[in-house]
């Protein structure tokens, strides 16, 4: 072993001396941060409770979308059919469950759940690239969701349209960050992480990435399922076309929050920030007046400047020691 | 017949047309180290990878104890008490050292989630028992590679084994590493477990082995006890009928080069050393790089090719000053590198053995842009005709050669490129003999013909018996710059450990020069790092 | 990531034994020429499709399937160059979009002049997405998600919603009209398949894009660089985004913002299907031309059999998982 590098290399010492802050995963805190100042300057209420309430229950699919999104792309994988699974949830929760909530939400993750266990069986045992297999099932399961619903139209039950309003969008985020925090907890957390960082690795080591893959398809399908109900709440009914469209910003928002695309680097709450900060710059921008066509060439530009910002950071960390006390910003 | 221990009985394995192991038995009993050699191709890593679940045999049957084990993925042959090391690392970076050894059994709360002082209990049992020096806080990701082989032996040692193999553990290391890893080896024995090891380093092999099994293109080919056998006899089984034509040490080269060639200064900050270092090398003249893992002899191989940016460094051909900021610079000046992992920087799988060849003079063999397929095929025999390569067509694909040939079709590469200064490093790791005797000839006859060589080589003999001139380095300085009949091992290994001339003492004396062409390390006496 | 290479460079089958020797080694030649496969497919489709609609395999229907299939098959020649070089450019089909849309409203129904300009644009889109891969290393998937989102953004400010007018007359003459029997966009199809074919397969660029998609360390320290390499890659899949937009300009009269949407994910589909690796190094121009076929083909039987847009949508994209199924899996984790 060889001293020198051992002595230069800040991050060898024991965690208990040193608290390590991975700068990709904070970065989307401190743009969030800067965001709400830049928002509250151009629009004062935002900081108001009511408004910052409001702004986190029209993010909420997002924020599940891009969890859902984040867990996949933590795998090295990538999911293209967010936006169908959540349109499929929607036309099936609308038309079939008009009444019964209960049964609605049972249903939503199933069907979510059900269709993240094919894509994770498909990428894992068949081993085929997730980027066409996702591709491939979003077309299966948007023209699942035509036929269950060929026009917009159908019900949602009113106990689950109540979940956007009043304090339910916050408890429902808290319980989302309890939930994710379980998860990092668990073997299978770390196995995740793992099976994303190096594959082949992870599997001469003994872990069982195949199935860690279909169980971490299986989960982001529910937290889908989770999104549809919301996205049912929100709008009210059902809409073969409608969902398609988070997708893109499910990507973008996993993106800012850290969430690098070749895996085992990120975390799932920087997904959530991402959300939300994705949410209130697309609504900044309206409010500023910029006419909707600007908006493609924004979120383009936001994807870009997200990864280019990811980049710059990567793995960089503050690195502080306790004692003798010190900072430092070490590459890894 | 004895029925405790781990017996591999009648194994094969084909893959195609291709038979990887054919009909191989063994016997291991608790408490034994029996060691495993074999060439590159002998099916040594094939058996360890049915051992580590990873392949599953087409034929035979894989005992311990009296009961048959069913080996068909890397957690069966964990829970059958089989733990491997590979030479490749399955340490995962983004956790502790602590959380890796404890990997297979993470101890979990009743809420499911990991049980972090579990984790660590667990590490550090096995970190004292075994006696190793890691830091179980530290993320795996800042480790070098030699701590993670070390983290590797010790997540195989946490599962208490019965079985303990290790593919080429000690390929790695440096000196005082690879005795830590023998000296367990023998107490993992001594505690009553079943250790196979694999090596190509028959040094290590008679120091930590009880019982040697010999393989040989796939067949088992002798299992000797390592009292009654002599190195001859081990060269013997490895090498068959070519250990006559090996048994004949390198001559020693004794040119002193001609005209200048080039001439780099390099500060530094460029090669992360601890001071400038500047080297000259003449044509005609191949001069060697040397020194334990990590002392900065690669980097500076790697600023002068081009590989690592190495700002600030002034490169002098001839007498011109040039500039070289990428692999494709040095190209076009002349400077044509090898680099050490072949799979890795070197080779397209899945692609022939012309597309391999021509990669780096596309323009030369193309017309207007388009590529002159005949002009391809004729250099390509011409790269066989000289280096000797074992194909049957330009056709085929890469993956069907040997380690060997593998690596004459890249150096062929850089010698279509014609160049001025080779940049080598690490030619012959991982090949065999044969091709290893092969590669010295070429580059003897480049040199002849005014090529400059620059070596990084691991091997002291290689540096000892190819070399004009060697470069030590070590606590990452130029220490020694050895020429003519100072190139011998004894002087190159005291420099590589620091030592000025004046220590090495006369009587303390290495071994004589081996009648062999293995490639082994000397192991130093009484020598701590 | 590191692929693992076996020392014989066969994929492990997945099972341990599959039935006879010889039908696995059928299977084994199989997977090692997927190109092959897919000319299988698509004669089987040809059999379906007679089976379901007579006069399906009459000469005309054939050549109509082929001319519908053109558009693809030129969007996903630039997509193969780009593949194999190992990037992805989901950008195409808003360039297809914007050619189309410009093409048309520009022109004014004038002369061919006005497509200079609309290449142009597609090149810079095409540097664009070079730079950012190249020089910014961001991961060619996001890059060019970036911009394909953003050249449709582009496209409405610049037209400020509006996309009236005609295509320049020659263009939609040529494209409305047959010549020896082929119809004008099978022309263009013919054309752009040929400078591909022999971009790909006879030329130094073309080799270097293997050499990137196989392995960029070491097309690297053999001199290649992939800076320069991905500035023509992805200006390459630019322009026959482009053509393609074009040639559509032509052949359908009007302008239309969401027309080029759907060849992202088909010309993806086409070069995959066609037995390209989505990581790079492997697949041929002759194998995507297999895969645009085939979806072709596929599409035209459902149309023919007039099922509804929802059960086209769902064998469409089944049909595609079953054929990736067959010979479009990456190597095992075990080697």
């Amino acid at each position: 072993m060889t001293e020198a590098a051992n002595a230069t290399n800040e991050r060898a010492l024991p965690a208990s001396r040193a608290l390590i802050i991975e700068l990709g995963d904070v970065a989307i805190y401190v743009g969030l941060f800067l965001l709400i100042a830049a928002s509250t300057a151009f629009e004062p209420t935002t900081l108001q409770p009511s408004r910052l309430l409001y702004t986190v229950a029209i993010s909420l699919v997002l924020i599940f979308a891009a969890v859902a999104e984040g867990l996949v792309m933590l795998l090295g994988s990538i999911d293209l059919a967010v936006g169908a699974v959540i349109t499929l949830v929607n036309v099936v929760v609308a038309s079939i469950v008009s009444t019964n909530p209960a049964l609605g939400i049972a249903l939503a993750i199933a069907v979510g759940c059900g269709a993240g266990v094919v894509a994770g069986l498909l990428v894992a045992y068949v081993r085929l690239p997730s980027i066409v297999v996702t591709l491939a099932l979003a077309s299966v399961w948007g023209g699942i969701a035509l036929y269950v619903m060929p026009t917009p139209g159908g019900s949602v039950p009113a106990l689950l349209q109540q979940l956007i309003y009043g304090p339910w969008p916050i408890v429902i985020v808290i319980v989302l960050v309890a939930a994710l925090y379980w998860f990092s907890r668990l073997r299978l957390g770390r196995f995740t992480y793992a099976a994303g960082a190096d594959p082949a690795a992870a599997f001469r080591a003994g872990i069982p990435v195949e199935r860690t893959r279909v169980v971490v398809f299986g989960i982001a399908g529910m937290l889908l399922g989770i999104a549809g109900i919301l996205f049912s709440a929100l709008t009210g009914g059902g809409d073969p076309l409608a969902a398609n469209a988070y997708t893109l910003p499910a990507i973008t928002a996993a993106v800012l929050g850290g969430i690098a695309f070749r895996g085992g680097k990120g975390t799932l709450w920087g997904a959530i920030a991402g959300a939300v900060a994705l949410t209130q710059i697309t609504h900044l921008v309206f409010f500023m007046g910029v006419p909707a066509f600007y908006q493609g060439i924004v979120n383009g530009a936001l994807l870009v400047l997200s990864v280019g910002i990811s980049r710059a950071t990567s793995d960089r960390a503050i690195v502080i020691r306790v004692r003798p006390m010190r900072i430092a910003i070490t590459r890894a | 017949m004895l029925d405790g221990g781990l017996r591999v009985v009648s194994v094969s394995k084909s893959y195609g047309r291709v038979d990887a192991l054919v009909d191989v038995s063994l016997a291991v009993q608790p408490g034994e180290v029996h060691a495993l050699v074999g060439e590159n191709g002998s099916g040594k890593s094939t058996l360890v990878k049915i051992l580590a679940g990873s392949v599953r045999p087409d034929r035979g049957e894989i005992w311990y104890r009296g009961r048959q084990l069913s080996l068909s993925s890397p957690s069966h042959a964990h829970r059958a008490g089989i733990a491997t090391v590979f030479q490749e690392l399955s340490v995962i970076p983004s956790l502790t050292v602590a959380e890796n050894i404890s990997l297979l059994a993470l101890p979990r709360t009743p809420a499911g989630t990991i049980d972090r002082k579990a984790v660590l209990h667990r590490a550090e049992e096995v970190v004292s028992q075994y006696g190793f020096h890691v830091n179980l806080d530290a993320r795996c990701s800042s480790l070098s590679v030699q701590q993670l082989q070390l983290v590797e032996l010790a997540r195989a040692l946490s599962s208490d084994p019965n079985v303990l193999v290790l593919d080429e553990a000690t390929s790695a290391l440096d000196a005082p590493e690879a005795a830590e890893v023998i000296r367990i080896c023998r107490d993992v024995a001594g505690a009553g477990r079943a250790v196979v090891f694999i090596s190509h380093r028959l040094d290590e092999v008679f120091q930590v082995a009880d019982w040697c099994s010999v393989l040989r293109d796939g067949h088992l080919i002798s299992t000797r006890s390592m009292q009654q056998t002599s190195r001859n006899d081990m060269l013997q089984d490895l090498l068959g009928d070519k250990a006559a034509a090996i048994l004949s040490r390198h001559a020693l080269r004794v040119s002193s080069g001609g005209p200048p060639l080039l001439k780099a200064v390099l500060p530094r900050a460029c090669w992360r050393g601890r001071e400038d270092v500047s080297f000259a090398l003449s044509e005609g003249e191949i001069v060697g790089l040397a020194g334990l893992q990590g002392q900065g002899q690669k980097e500076v191989l790697q600023v002068v090719a081009g590989d690592l940016p190495g700002s600030g460094k002034q490169l002098l051909l001839g007498d011109r000053p040039i500039s070289v900021s990428s692999p494709a610079d040095a190209l076009r000046h002349g400077l044509c590198y090898v680099p050490e992992d072949r799979h890795r920087d070197g080779l397209l799988s899945g692609h022939s053995v012309l597309v391999n060849l021509t990669l780096a003079v596309l323009k030369a063999v193309s017309r207007f842009g388009f590529l002159n397929r005949r002009l391809e095929i004729r250099l390509y025999h011409q790269m066989v005709a000289q280096l000797g390569i074992h194909v049957d067509s330009w056709k085929q694909p890469i993956e069907s050669l040997s380690g060997g040939n593998q690596q004459k079709v890249l150096l062929g590469r850089v010698l279509l490129a014609r160049p001025r200064v080779l940049l080598l490093d690490d030619p012959t790791r991982g090949i065999d003999v044969g091709a290893k005797a092969d590669v010295y000839e070429t580059l003897r006859s480049l040199a002849d013909q005014g090529v400059g060589v620059l070596l990084n080589s691991t091997e002291i003999k290689e540096l000892a018996g190819v070399c004009d001139r060697v470069l030590v380095f070590h606590d990452r300085r130029l220490v020694a710059q050895l020429a003519g009949d100072e190139t011998t091992e004894r002087h190159l290994l005291h420099a590589m450990l620091g030592e000025s001339r004046s220590e090495i003492d006369p009587r303390d004396e290495q071994g004589s020069p081996q009648v062999d062409g293995s490639p082994t390390r000397q192991q130093p006496s009484g020598v701590s790092t | 990531m590191v692929k693992s290479v076996t020392t014989h460079g066969e994929a492990e089958t997945q099972e341990g034994s599959i039935g006879s020797r010889r039908l696995a080694d059928l299977l084994a030649l199989l997977g090692r020429s997927p190109t092959v496969v897919a000319y299988l497919i698509i004669v089987a489709l040809v059999l379906i499709g007679q089976a379901l609609i007579p006069g399906f395999f009459a000469v005309s229907h054939i050549v109509t399937v082929l001319n519908l299939s053109a558009i693809l098959g030129v969007v996903a020649a630039g997509q193969t160059v780009v593949v194999v070089s190992g990037g992805i450019d989901v950008s195409v089909g808003p360039v297809v979009s914007l050619a189309e849309v410009l093409t048309v409203s520009w022109a004014q129904g004038g002369n061919i002049n006005g497509l200079a300009p609309v290449l142009v644009i597609a090149a810079v889109v095409g540097l664009i997405n070079a730079l950012g891969v190249s020089y910014l290393r961001i991961n060619a998937l996001v890059m060019t998600l970036g911009t394909g989102t953003a050249v449709s953004g582009f496209l409405l400010v610049i037209t400020n919603g509006s996309a009236g007018g005609q295509p320049p007359a020659v263009l939609s003459t040529f494209m409305r009209n047959s010549w020896l029997g082929l119809p004008g966009p099978l022309w263009a199809w013919l054309g752009v398949a040929l400078i591909t074919v022999l971009i790909v397969h006879q030329s130094r660029f073309g080799r270097s894009l293997y050499a990137l998609g196989t392995n960029k360390r070491a097309a690297r320290v053999a001199g290649i660089s992939e800076s320069r390499v991905n500035i023509g890659v992805y200006i390459l899949s630019s322009l026959a985004a482009a053509v393609a937009g074009i040639t559509l300009a032509g052949f359908a009269g009007t302008g239309y913002f969401g027309i080029g949407n759907e060849y992202t994910m088909l010309s993806i589909a086409a070069v995959v299907i066609g037995g390209a690796s989505i990581l790079g190094g492997k697949g041929s121009y002759y194998g995507t031309i297999a895969g645009v076929i085939i979806l072709g083909l596929i599409s035209d039987i459902l149309t023919v059999s007039a099922v509804a847009a929802a059960g086209r949508s769902i064998i469409e994209g089944a049909s595609i998982l079953l054929i990736l199924v067959a010979y479009g899996r990456e190597k095992a984790l075990r080697a």
